[in-house]
């Protein structure tokens, strides 16, 4: 599947508003990489896979765990998708 | 969303972006309850025969979606479309994060996401515990709110344009739906031995 990369030239003029220095974490900064770790897809697909595993054998037939899991995994995922 | 709840965008403070992005939270979670609220009464009304009619629709949902992460061109049922760019330019920060929240929330109003989702919606319909619908949901809405969280806004807004760009170059997408594909197979054998078997 083609990755899409989102068009932000387009962003509304009236939203573009910057504010120098505002931010306490410069990009690249280590706060920042930690940050944009959760949003890694490959770090997201082994926790799932670790997390699926480790149900499976403990609590392989109750279901409200599973929902628990299903629902982590469908709102982490869609951190990354385009 | 990313690109929306985010003070290099908005221009807010960083205290008044956590209140936007605590707003983003409740409108996931008040999205997910409106569709759970829909998934529940047609579940009920499929279980006044027998509760694994439910099947009936939960396992096609969850395998088309599933075949669909895998690559196959299947038709899901989610519309081809995003949140409407509109209404940030009309709605303060605070309630273009609910709107939005809440219109990602259900799900079925926006774009297809992953197999998961499918699956969290079939499971969740079986539920009438609070507690273990209250537990979903709220894991629901704030780990879709990790992309908000996590999105900061550089010092300029072309520094943060840069690191979003190199954000979506990551490699793992394969990977990553891979597994919410298999979760997603998962869930619906369980769901299967819950409504077959109890």
């Amino acid at each position: 599947m083609p990755v899409q990369l989102p068009v932000v030239h387009q962003m509304p003029p009236g939203l573009l508003r910057m504010t120098e220095a505002r931010t306490r974490f410069a990009l690249g900064s280590p706060a920042e990489r930690l940050l944009g770790l959760a949003v890694s897809p490959s770090l997201i697909a082994a926790a799932i896979t670790v997390a699926a595993v480790s149900v499976t054998a403990v609590h392989a037939r109750d279901l409200p765990v599973w929902l628990v899991l299903a629902a982590a995994a469908a709102g982490w995922s869609s951190a990354w998708s385009p | 969303m990313a690109l929306t709840i985010n003070p290099a965008v908005s221009g807010a403070s960083y205290r008044r972006w956590s209140l936007h992005a605590g707003l983003f939270v409740v409108g996931v979670g008040l999205g997910a309850m409106v569709t759970y609220a829909v998934a529940r009464s047609v579940y009920r009304l499929l279980a006044i025969a027998a509760p694994a009619s439910w099947l009936a629709i939960a396992l096609p949902l969850i395998a088309l979606a599933a075949l669909r992460d895998l690559g196959a061109q299947v038709p899901v049922p989610y519309p081809a479309r995003q949140v409407p760019e509109w209404l940030r330019r009309v709605l303060s920060p605070g309630w273009t994060a609910i709107s939005y929240g809440s219109q990602l929330g259900t799900g079925f109003l926006t774009r297809y996401t992953y197999a998961t989702h499918a699956a969290f919606v079939a499971l969740l319909a079986t539920q009438s515990s609070v507690t273990v619908v209250g537990v979903a949901v709220l894991a629901f809405a704030l780990t879709k709110s990790i992309v908000v969280v996590s999105s900061l806004a550089g010092r300029s807004y072309s520094e943060f344009e840069q690191g979003l760009m190199h954000r979506h170059r990551t490699r793992g997408q394969a990977t990553l739906r891979a597994a919410n594909a298999a979760l997603a197979l998962a869930s619906g054998a369980v769901l299967v031995t819950y409504l077959l078997h109890g």
